[in-house]
């Protein structure tokens, strides 16, 4: 489990970007949205590390900042634009490496993950000559690797068509079932299906953490999604334990 | 995790298009140099030519530069995703541009190996001049690499490739120019300055006696762990700039760096060779006669960098005087100087020895230690001591001398060399020491890779190295064509036939004599021009 106490973070003095997050996230998929430079980017860079405000982050009681802490997280950014002249197994190899997976392991979880994302045909094939659709479950593969609890995914299907997007949604459903997923989205029309609970951020603070079903029906009404989004970009901290 | 991180930027280096075209402007631009250079000129041997690729050098050195900028602004995308510490990928980054971009020393490794083989030079000549070769070029990829990943990592844009310019003329032979600007004729400063920032080799038409080449002695070797300092100490700032915040293990790194940078910057100053003009050390005309004249000299001599001379000189006066004033290099510190067990009352001025109050008759017990190491105006490295080789001419004092004295002296001496050596004086080598007990007006010493043979009751000396001379054809152009030669005491040029010696060395000799004959009491000097011109006399 995610556990976020008093996270403030500010790119300059006397600025907040952040302001004073608590967050506990649960295993299960949830959504991170809020509008452009709400602080949903750099709440995900401090969840894993690149940034680092006060307060604390952990997951099963390990500190950010840790080696095990960095075992523990997998981050698939909005372009997994890696090293075109690898081989696909070249790079989940160095994944897994890097993530701490012993040599003798590597070559099982790199097969296990190829065949979860049903990239082990392409496994020879240089990633420069991949498709887009095929990078991005690369990328998931390389999320796969080690043993991440918390999995981080930001804007993971922008420029996407809607076919590929369900064919994207799919395939996470099936491989992170039962972890603590995070997906920060502007598109929350097809996710809805994924969704266990949503986070809404507007000006670096948490303005909603509900369950996915009664952010839905807290407005008491059957609300379109906008008027969702609305409603809560306004909003006071509405969290539920 | 570094391990893992090396091999992963290892393997982006070599399947990276850049790195392709770097190798192949290396190999070919080393061709074609080698080709132009090959087609017109002749080199006494491999070394000597490997030497003259100047412009290939600024050349390798933009081309290296540029590389370490490019990979030095590829984002790593892969790490990040793996939450690898910044400071962590980019430092691994730019120990891994570094030592593939090494691989390239295999041209130099296998050009000295197989010409030195093909010349059949002996395994000690190919030994260093491989380590030399392979050294020569790391120092470039060390210094031009260490700056090309700082420049690309500061600037992060595609400008960073300009700065290419700038830092070749800095670190090449071209900062003369700049140098030579900024110290307006002061040619000692000028030189050291520019040899400590360049990353080439210091004396480019510069050449030893026996026309190897440079080798890696204590100079080139401090020139080398600048190199590796300096590249140490932007290792640790790059680090610290990575890691954005202050980090007590980089900055303390850094400052340890460049503390060990200083200390070796400033001895390398100290031990650049002093430039000299020929009437100071060789060809001193205005003798200032002494009452007094030498007669022997008996004793120890080690020849190496640091060349150590525990030796007995008898003196014997000729006429009235309180002093006796003798000549000895200044490089050459005293350690002690007694005359029957007890220290003499002397002075020191320069190359200058003053004497008091000695006897008609007397020996001065003399222990002196130093670094030989002269280059004359003419850029060549003509008097110096080394490891390996020594040239110690026989106008030059590195045993006390007295002005004008040419009587006869009998020379006992054991003297310790690292390499052949050969002399005027008559000598029997017993492993590394030479016997010496001979006598004559003057003497000299050559140490290095050479050799002799007798033909007519004539013995030559000359380079063993140097397999390509006709070194017969030489001695007829001096004798036959030529009808000049030097007056080493008079300074000048002198139109006739010299007499036939029983010793003739054919060896790089000193600047100053135009390459004509120098004719001693006993022996001749045949300078025989430049490695790379015509040989014989310059007429």
């Amino acid at each position: 489990m995610l556990n976020i106490e008093n996270l403030n973070f500010g790119y300059k003095k006397n600025e907040s970007t952040l302001k004073n997050i608590n967050l506990n996230v649960d295993s299960g998929f949830t959504l991170l949205v809020g509008e452009n430079g709400s602080g949903k980017s750099t709440l995900i860079n401090c969840i894993t590390g690149q940034l680092s405000g006060s307060g604390s982050i952990k997951i099963n009681e390990i500190p950010c900042g840790s080696e095990d802490y960095a075992k523990l997280i997998s981050y698939l950014p909005q372009v997994f634009d890696v090293y075109p002249m690898l081989k696909v197994r070249e790079i989940l190899e160095f994944v897994a490496g890097l993530k701490g997976v012993p040599k003798e392991e590597v070559k099982n979880e790199v097969a296990l993950a190829a065949q979860r994302t049903n990239t082990d045909a392409f496994l020879e094939n240089k990633f420069k000559k991949c498709s887009e659709g095929m990078k991005r479950r690369v990328g998931i593969a390389a999320a796969l690797m080690g043993k991440s609890e918390v999995i981080i995914l930001d804007e993971p299907t922008a420029g996407v068509d809607p076919g590929e997007r369900r064919q994207f949604y799919r395939t996470i459903k099936e491989c992170f079932e039962g972890k603590t997923v995070i997906i920060s989205t502007h598109i929350l029309d097809d996710i809805e299906s994924l969704a266990d609970s949503i986070i809404m951020l507007s000006r670096g603070r948490v303005t909603c953490h509900l369950p996915y079903g009664e952010f839905l029906s807290s407005l008491g009404r059957e609300a379109t999604l906008e008027e969702l989004w609305m409603h809560y970009r306004e909003a006071e901290d509405v969290t539920v334990e | 995790m570094n391990k893992l991180l090396f091999k992963l930027n290892s393997k982006l280096i070599f399947r990276s298009f850049i790195f392709y075209l770097f190798i192949f402007l290396i190999f070919g631009g080393y061709a074609f140099f080698s080709f132009q250079l090959l087609s017109d000129s002749y080199y006494s041997n491999y070394v000597v030519f490997f030497d003259t690729l100047t412009f290939m050098d600024a050349v390798m050195y933009v081309l290296l530069f540029s590389v370490a900028v490019f990979f030095s602004q590829q984002k790593n995308t892969l790490e990040n995703i793996c939450f690898v510490p910044r400071s962590k990928s980019v430092g691994v980054k730019f120990l891994s541009v570094i030592v593939c971009s090494s691989t390239i020393c295999v041209i130099p490794f296998a050009f000295m190996l197989i010409s030195g083989i093909v010349e059949k030079v002996g395994a000690l000549f190919v030994f260093i001049s491989v380590v030399y070769g392979v050294l020569r070029w790391l120092v470039i990829i060390l210094i031009a690499q260490t700056f090309g990943f700082l420049i690309g990592y500061i600037t992060n844009s595609v400008y960073s490739y300009l700065f290419a310019i700038p830092f070749t003329i800095l670190n090449t032979f071209l900062n003369e120019y700049l140098f030579n600007w900024l110290f307006s004729g002061d040619s000692n400063r000028m030189y050291s300055f520019s040899h400590y920032f360049s990353s080439q080799q210091k004396f480019a038409v510069g050449m030893p006696v026996e026309y190897r080449g440079p080798v890696v002695d204590t100079e080139f070797f401090v020139k080398f762990l600048i190199s590796v300092f300096l590249c140490l100490t932007i290792f640790f700032i790059i680090i610290q700039i990575a890691k954005k915040k202050f980090t007590f293990k980089a900055m303390s790194g850094a400052v340890v760096s460049a503390v060990f940078l200083c200390i070796f910057s400033a001895f390398y100053f100290q031990l650049h060779p002093v430039r000299y003009s020929n009437e100071e050390k060789l060809y001193i005309s205005g003798y200032k006669t002494q009452p007094y004249k030498i007669t022997s000299y008996s004793g120890n001599i080690s020849l190496k960098e640091w060349a150590e001379y525990d030796i007995a000189v008898g003196v014997k006066g000729t006429g009235d005087a309180e002093s006796v004033t003798l000549r000895i290099d200044e490089s050459l510190d005293i350690k002690s100087l007694e005359i029957g067990g007890r220290t003499a009352d002397f002075e020191r001025s320069g190359d200058l020895l003053t004497v008091h109050s000695p006897d008609d008759e007397f020996t001065l017990e003399l222990r002196c230690r130093g670094r030989i190491s002269y280059v004359s105006n003419a850029n060549s490295m003509n008097i110096y001591t080394s490891a390996v080789s020594c040239a110690l001419p026989p106008d030059f004092a590195f045993l006390p001398k007295i002005d004008g004295d040419k009587s006869q002296k009998q020379y006992d001496l054991k003297i310790k060399s690292g390499n052949t050596l050969i002399s005027n004086l008559d000598m029997e080598e017993q492993g590394d020491i030479y016997i010496i007990s001979d006598s004559a007006s003057t003497a000299c010493f050559f140490s290095g890779f050479l050799t002799q043979t007798e033909k007519d009751g004539i013995t030559f000396y000359y380079a063993s190295c140097d397999k390509l001379t006709d070194h017969d054809e030489i001695y007829r152009i001096f004798r036959e064509d030529s009808n000049l030669y030097f007056d080493h005491e008079k300074n000048e040029i002198v139109e006739g036939k010299w007499e036939e010696k029983p010793k003739v060395f054919i060896i790089y000799y000193m600047y100053g004599t135009n390459a004509f004959a120098v004719p001693y009491d006993d022996f001749v000097m045949l300078h025989f021009g430049f490695t790379t011109q015509i040989r014989g006399p310059i007429c």
